[in-house]
């Protein structure tokens, strides 16, 4: 059996974080979620520094779900971070957002999304997006090892 | 009047007449006086000779010797003009009259006595004939039109010169107009020597200023308008998309609550939440549909030339389905090609003809689409007018304008939102065009509208229309 796969969520609204929780809970896949709040804490998380210093609960992730609309620092900034990072420009990121505006989509994919996925409303379609992610990235794709 | 001369031709023409009128007067005045002077003159040559006939032949008709007065006559009368010559007696018998004579009323007559040694015994008439004096008058008559004619040719050459300046000077006023008009001569000045001729131009661009400023006024109010339009656009997006955040936290939680708590709750409550999910789903379909509205005016597609019979056999095929359902006739036909965006256009037709589809109680509905050619009447362009005709239940006339309103509805139903006719008005105006309808209740509705009609050949990637996003009535031309 394959070892569970650690995710990402970087999200500030309470709702949306329970809602992929309990999204990901229905998947029974068994992979662990972490959550942060903000960008800092992203940053903070990814960086292992501040709260996450000497990689106490902080995981490398397989892969980072990331809000665009975030407070402190946005989703597109800790994107760039990533991305220019020689370490973590390796982990695929995908953005799930409101937002479907052309130019935020062409932005990230430029700054190295993998992916971007606009917030559907309906739980039905947040169940079964979750279910879609874990099977193509986590199942189909070969990630990077650690 | 057919042709205008030009002012040169009109000036030498004036003044032609002119100096002719009076020359012909003068000579006239001129003969006139001549004839006086010059039968004065013959009268006074006649008396002259008269004269001096009867001092030669005085004695002898004094002496009534005939023979001799003849031979006198003879010898003395040479001049030929002497037309008319008469002796008379004391008595006034006549002692001598060449049957040669002519009448007197055609010669210029005179009576001298013949008086010898102071007593009168008898009289000469003479006449002169008038020959002389035609050629005197003859004379004069050439000489004054002579120097009419001479007169006559320096008016019109100085005219003709006088007027260069003028013709030159309005030439220039009239082709600095053109060029004004045009927007070539913009910032040029017109340098003329007539003073009439600087203060028209001066006028003229002072009028240019004016339009300037009225065209930078026009174009900056455009502008603002154009930058509001855009920042409603920006608001509806930015508001449609934040409003979905809590949406759909209220459309999971419920969910929630009705898959894990219906047990827990009576009848009533499970009917509450079913209500507040039903809620959900309509202000998802609002929103969906606010959205969808301000993108279709934030994202224009170029324009490009569509032939409408091709797009129409897609939005049948994507309506297909309730068309069969209510067995409706939709008959299109031929239509031309229009420059347009076709993405928007083809929904208006799919909104005008779903529209005619839900709102259709007989038993066969029929939906028919055309188009004419026709003027605007305003711009006097050429436009396309098409209509889409249904048989439907109609629309009351105080509803014309309300159907065009946002989220309005004449009808509760589940699916509409009442955005479809907001959206085709939208189209049709950043199109340039104009939507009206014609209905009567329970017998069908005719929506009509307009498209410029645009040179398909000259069409660019891109055709901009100014101000034809504003909302409200009545259409923006597009600018040239």
């Amino acid at each position: 059996m394959r070892r569970p796969f650690d995710i990402l969520l970087v999200e500030d609204n309470p709702a949306d974080v329970e809602i992929t929780l309990e999204a990901f809970r229905r998947s029974r896949s068994g992979n662990r979620l972490s959550v942060c709040r903000d960008g800092e804490e992203a940053l903070d998380y990814l960086f292992q520094r501040g709260r996450y210093a000497r990689g106490l609960n902080a995981p490398r992730p397989d892969i980072i779900l990331l809000d665009l609309n975030l407070p402190k620092r946005s989703g597109f900034e800790v994107l760039e971070q990533i991305k220019h990072d020689n370490n973590l420009c390796s982990i695929p990121v995908i953005v799930v957002t409101t937002s479907d505006r052309d130019e935020d989509v062409r932005r990230c994919y430029r700054a190295g999304a993998n992916n971007y996925i606009t917030k559907p409303v309906q739980f039905d379609d947040c169940v079964k997006l979750v279910a879609a992610i874990e099977q193509y990235w986590l199942e189909l794709s070969k990630l990077p090892p650690r | 009047m057919a042709t205008k001369y030009n002012i040169r031709v009109q000036y030498a023409v004036w003044v032609a007449v002119v100096v002719l009128g009076t020359v012909v007067s003068l000579t006239s005045v001129h003969l006139w006086r001549g004839i006086e002077q010059q039968e004065a003159a013959v009268r006074w040559l006649a008396r002259h000779e008269a004269r001096s006939l009867a001092r030669v032949i005085g004695p002898s008709v004094a002496s009534t010797n005939i023979n001799t007065l003849l031979s006198l006559i003879e010898q003395s009368v040479h001049d030929e003009e002497v037309r008319y010559l008469r002796v008379l007696d004391s008595h006034d018998n006549v002692l001598y009259r060449p049957p040669s004579n002519e009448e007197p009323s055609r010669v210029v007559l005179v009576s001298e006595p013949i008086e010898v040694m102071d007593k009168k015994v008898g009289a000469v008439e003479l006449g002169l004939g008038r020959r002389r004096m035609g050629q005197l008058l003859w004379a004069t008559l050439l000489w004054d039109l002579g120097i009419g004619m001479v007169l006559l040719a320096v008016f019109v050459a100085g005219s003709f010169l006088i007027s260069g300046p003028v013709q030159a000077g309005v030439s220039s006023l009239a082709d600095y107009v053109r060029r004004v008009a045009k927007g070539e001569a913009r910032g040029e000045k017109l340098e003329s020597d007539l003073a009439e001729v600087d203060l028209a131009a001066q006028e003229l661009t002072a009028l240019m200023e004016r339009v300037d400023e009225a065209r930078r006024w026009l174009d900056r109010a455009q502008k603002e308008m154009k930058a509001t339009q855009k920042e409603m656009d920006e608001y509806t997006y930015v508001i449609s998309h934040d409003l979905k955040e809590p949406l759909r936290g209220m459309e999971a939680f419920s969910k929630f609550l009705a898959e894990g708590y219906r047990d827990k709750l009576d009848e009533e409550g499970r009917r509450h939440i079913d209500i507040i999910r039903k809620s959900v789903l309509r202000m998802q379909r609002l929103i969906n549909d606010l959205l969808h509205f301000s993108r279709l005016s934030q994202q224009r597609q170029p324009m490009h030339p569509v032939g409408m019979n091709t797009m129409l056999m897609h939005v049948r095929v994507r309506l297909q389905h309730a068309l069969d359902a209510k067995n409706v006739d939709l008959r299109v036909n031929k239509l031309p090609t229009i420059v347009c965006d076709e993405t928007a256009m083809t929904e208006v037709f799919h909104n005008l003809i779903s529209n005619a589809i839900k709102y259709n109680d007989k038993p066969h509905p029929v939906i028919e689409i055309g188009c004419t050619e026709k003027t605007n009447p305003e711009t006097q362009q050429p436009e396309y007018e098409f209509f889409v005709r249904d048989n439907g239940m109609g629309i009351k006339k105080e509803y014309f304008d309300k159907i065009f309103q946002i989220f309005q509805r004449l009808q509760r139903d589940e699916e509409g939102t009442g955005i479809g006719l907001t959206i085709v008005r939208r189209v049709i105006e950043w199109h340039g065009g104009r939507i009206w309808l014609e209905s009567e209740e329970g017998k069908g509705t005719t929506f009509y509208f307009t498209i410029p009609k645009r040179d398909i050949a000259k069409t660019g990637t891109v055709v901009e229309m100014t101000g034809a996003t504003m909302k409200g009535t009545g259409s923006i031309a597009p600018t040239v």
